[in-house]
């Protein structure tokens, strides 16, 4: 661990003026003469802290890091190994990257910049690739590039044009930098042209609103890109059978156009982030914690400051922190106001009331494990103990079933069965015995749980409990929109980098909620408070009455239940600002309504940005749901286009105008490596050996016995 | 009733023979079964089941010229599968792709011949896409209870894995036999 911390300072203190290859190289044998020395520390270190199963990998590393005397003028050298890691032909780089991230907060909206530092530790002219998460709502509005004192800014385009846009720079021999969308919650960046030994700073820029929960916001910074399982067959994944096998699973990282291949370092050359959070407002909220990081927080005049203790966090697990607004700041609604281009954007957040009331149905709770190989290691301890969590919620009236899936699903009963206490205890012993081994094949899991004939009476809530390592979430998410019925869906995200973007989707078209839980610890704590909302009854057929004169496009159009304790956020543009809004809905017990004067906030940049972001992702929800992945393409772009966001059909494009690059020099190509997520451990050693051999000697050894016994018979006999 | 006490332990035993010939017989008998289906998925069928019941099919097929050895690797590695032939680990790299593929067999029935192999032998992989050479390029006794495999490599890699020692009487001890080979370069096939 010491390693990464003296390595990314190192890079992130980078001392010299970019371009000067002389001082790049006394800057290289000032920090690197001794790495080795300092790997077999760090080894030692390491081999101490983690299990023995990263023993042999960091053993591999450690051997192929090992030329002490060649390293010093074998660093600047791509070719020869050494730090960069990988082949000739595609070597990458690990520690030339550092990060810092950057969230300022404000009630309900965070404006967050992240910083990237690229190193290029080669004599080459190199073209850098990078892959990189961000939160799933994420709204990417801008992109800076700094090569020394000159800085150029990305103008959003369609991504074909970005494409050829780019190619053609490079070409050329100009500067270009272009981040596209890969997935909803994982963008790629391509940096062509930079010179040997040269720095380059690309800051980020997104907005997103946070998730409000049970009286508590909490922000949630992605740092490391989980692999995904796509089933090799998902096509027959559908339609088949539900007990058909869909293997071979394999590392399938790809859908087409969107190659996800990016290579793991492991935890030894893992990189830091230097992250800051800052949380506006005239009262200091109250209750900051983290799940993931140890926090060093300062309270100042109108903010507090967060930062990871020590200044920097390990990336191998998202960065994840929740705090309690000062007591009566939050309103239970707010709206927030921006005027841009001549039109009002609001966004309104809404807190339902907590009803006091009495469940009149009883539920059938439908309880699904991800047992494939992705949840080995902590992953799987967390999920039994959730599903542990949850077989003692039940009441002695209900219904329950317990799916577990991986590469194919098994349900322990044939229907859904009354949860008596030996029903119960059965379940939970077998959760006790479940192993994470195999492919993640959803598909038919869900068919399971949403297909089973419906029990009149019940409310059926599906409770899913998964990492979310999937790579068809396409199709999985239109198979729950179609088979969903008057079922609920909750997803319950595990592990240290689950794909949330999935699950949350998951939720809203299977109208629950999704639930995150990243530490052993927090299971009891979080289950119990999704189990309590499950109890509670939602707030049904919710609508916004706005005043009949304004002309307004609200999205989500169709707003989901709500549940007591958790927000509905919608985003308007609106004609002009109301001053009185009336919200209804069916509650437990009956209409429901309210209608509050609207405290219209100071104009808040960002909400119209927002507001467009909500709208690309509503109608990329209807687009998947009809089945048709594309089908709101001109739509989005449009958009995309008109507020300056990356989607799936924009990118922002960062070029200059002057080439750098002598005509003549060749560009190298390289990968830059993420870190590989904690506790992820491969598929294990098979089991290899027969029992012929045991066979052969029980058979030999019994037929001695049995001759013996019929000699010793016989001579008994004839005596 | 003592003879009968001693022909039913004749029985048993035969019974216990029988199942340890069956191993070997079956393993055999299924390769040959194996190499009509792998035929059939060379000539463009997907998935091709064996035999009806099978939860398995072919995906690739290795020989190892110098040692008369020539097997159809059958998807997935659980012990059902690996009964018939050597089996894709899922989650590992497709034979021949960009990335660790690893392979687990027998050490009493396919995969006896990994003890024989030496650095520098060769061996043949065919897939549906293709046919190249590889070459062993490093053979190890790994503890399975801490090693791990390394899947987190970009470099085209077959790994063979079966237990080990190969002569080991009792299932289920903790070592593995690797072997790991890596294509050649085109040149020195010649």
């Amino acid at each position: 661990m010491s390693l990464n911390r003296r390595n990314t300072q190192s890079t992130s203190n980078f001392p010299y003026a970019s371009g000067n290859k002389n001082r790049w190289r006394r800057h290289l044998r000032r920090y690197q003469p001794d790495l080795g020395q300092r790997l077999s520390r760090a080894r030692l270190v390491y081999l101490r802290r983690h299990d023995a199963r990263w023993g042999w990998l960091a053993l591999c590393l450690f051997l192929f890091l090992q030329p002490d005397s060649a390293f010093a003028q074998d660093l600047h050298n791509p070719g020869a190994g050494t730090l960069l890691l990988g082949s000739q032909d595609n070597p990458f780089i690990a520690p030339a990257v550092s990060h810092e991230m950057t969230a300022t907060v404000s009630g309900p909206l965070a404006r967050v910049e992240v910083t990237q530092h690229f190193i290029n530790p080669s004599d080459e002219w190199i073209e850098g690739r990078y892959l990189f998460p961000l939160p799933d709502g994420a709204a990417v509005d801008r992109l800076l590039i700094t090569i020394g004192d000159r800085t150029i800014e990305g103008q959003i385009k369609e991504k074909q044009t970005a494409r050829r846009e780019y190619q053609k720079a490079k070409s050329e021999g100009r500067r270009a930098g272009v981040v596209e969308q890969k997935r909803a919650n994982l963008f790629s960046l391509v940096l062509a042209n930079i010179g040997p030994g040269e720095e380059i700073t690309v800051r980020l820029s997104y907005l997103e609103t946070l998730d409000y929960r049970d009286g508590e916001y909490s922000i949630r910074l992605p740092m490391t890109v989980m692999p995904r399982f796509t089933p090799a067959a998902s096509a027959v994944a559908m339609a088949g059978p539900l007990a058909v096998s869909l293997s071979p699973i394999s590392f399938v990282f790809d859908t087409q156009e969107d190659r996800l291949d990016t290579p793991y370092v492991s935890g030894l050359l893992a990189s830091t982030a230097n992250i800051e959070i800052r949380l506006l407002g005239d009262r200091w909220p109250q209750s900051i914690k983290s799940g993931s990081h140890v926090l060093n927080i300062d309270r100042r005049a109108s903010e507090v400051s967060v930062i990871v203790d020590g200044g920097y966090a390990a990336m191998d697990r998202d960065f994840e922190l929740s705090w309690q607004p000062a007591s009566g700041a939050q309103p239970d609604l707010l709206m927030l106001t921006e005027k841009w281009q001549g039109k009002n954007y609001a966004l309104l957040m809404f807190l339902p009331p907590s009803v006091e009331q009495v469940q009149a149905l009883p539920r059938e709770l439908i309880i699904v494990i991800d047992t494939s190989g992705s949840m080995h290691g902590e992953s799987i301890q967390q999920a039994r103990a959730a599903v542990d969590r949850a077989l003692q919620s039940l009441a002695p009236g209900d219904l329950f079933n317990l799916i577990q899936f991986n590469t194919n699903a098994e349900a322990l009963f044939p229907a859904a069965v009354l949860a008596d206490s030996n029903n119960v205890a059965r379940a939970r012993r077998y959760t006790q015995g479940l192993k994470a081994d195999g492919g993640t094949n959803m598909a038919p899991a869900l068919e399971i749980a949403l297909g089973a004939r419906d029990n009149p009476g019940y409310l059926r809530q599906v409770v899913f409990i998964t990492d979310g390592a999937v790579g068809n979430e396409a199709q999985l998410l239109t198979q729950i929109e179609k088979q969903l019925g008057d079922s609920r869906l909750f997803t319950v995200g595990i592990g240290p980098a689950p794909n949330s973007w999935f699950m949350k989707k998951a939720a809203r078209f299977g109208r629950g909620t999704h639930t995150y839980i990243n530490n052993v610890g927090k299971v009891g704590e979080k289950m119990a408070a999704l189990l309590a909302r499950l109890e509670k009854p939602a707030l049904k057929n919710v609508r916004i009455h706005w005043p009949a004169d304004i002309a307004i496009e609200q999205w989500p159009e169709k707003i989901p239940d709500l549940y007591a304790e958790e927000p509905m956020i919608v985003s308007a543009r609106l004609s002009r600002l109301p001053d009185r809004v009336l919200i209804s809905g069916d509650g437990g017990a009956g209409y429901w309504a309210m209608e509050k004067p609207v405290n219209v906030k100071q104009d808040a940049p960002g909400v119209a940005a927002l507001w467009a972001r909500h709208k690309i992702e509503s109608l990329q929800d209807q687009a998947i749901a009809s089945g048709d992945r594309n089908a709101a393409r001109s739509e989005i772009t449009t958009v995309a286009l008109e507020h300056g966001l990356i989607s799936r059909y924009t990118s922002l494009l960062a070029v200059e105008a002057t080439p750098v690059r002598p005509t003549g020099n060749r560009l190298a190509s390289l990968q830059i490596a993420n870190v590989r997520p904690r506790n992820l451990a491969g598929p294990g050693f098979p089991n290899t050996a027969t029992p012929a051999a045991l066979w052969r000697w029980a058979g030999l050894a019994l037929l001695l016995l049995g001759v013996t016994w019929l000699t010793l018979d016989k001579r008994r006999v004839m005596a | 009733m003592n003879r009968w006490i001693g022909k039913s332990l004749i029985v048993a035993a035969l019974i216990c023979l029988l199942n340890a010939a069956w191993i070997p017989a079956k393993a055999a008998l299924a390769q040959h079964l194996l190499q009509q289906a792998w035929q059939r998925t060379l000539a463009g069928e997907r998935q091709v089941k064996p035999w009806p019941w099978a939860d398995t099919w072919p995906i690739a097929r290795l020989q190892a010229p110098g040692h008369g050895v020539d097997l159809i690797i059958l998807a997935g590695g659980s012990g059902r599968t690996l009964a018939f032939g050597p089996g894709h680990l899922d989650g590992t790299e497709r034979p021949g792709g960009a990335g660790n593929s690893v392979i687990g067999g027998h050490r009493d029935t396919h995969f006896a011949f990994l003890g024989d192999l030496t650095v520098t032998d060769r061996l043949l992989l065919e897939t549906t896409e293709a046919s190249f050479w590889l070459q062993v390029t490093d053979i190890q006794v790994v503890n399975s209870a801490e090693a791990e495999l390394n899947l987190w490599t970009a470099d085209r890699l077959l790994t063979l894995v079966t237990c080990y020692p190969l002569d080991a009487q009792v299932p289920g001890g903790p070592l593995r036999l690797v072997v790991t080979a890596e294509p050649m370069p085109a040149l020195a096939m010649l």
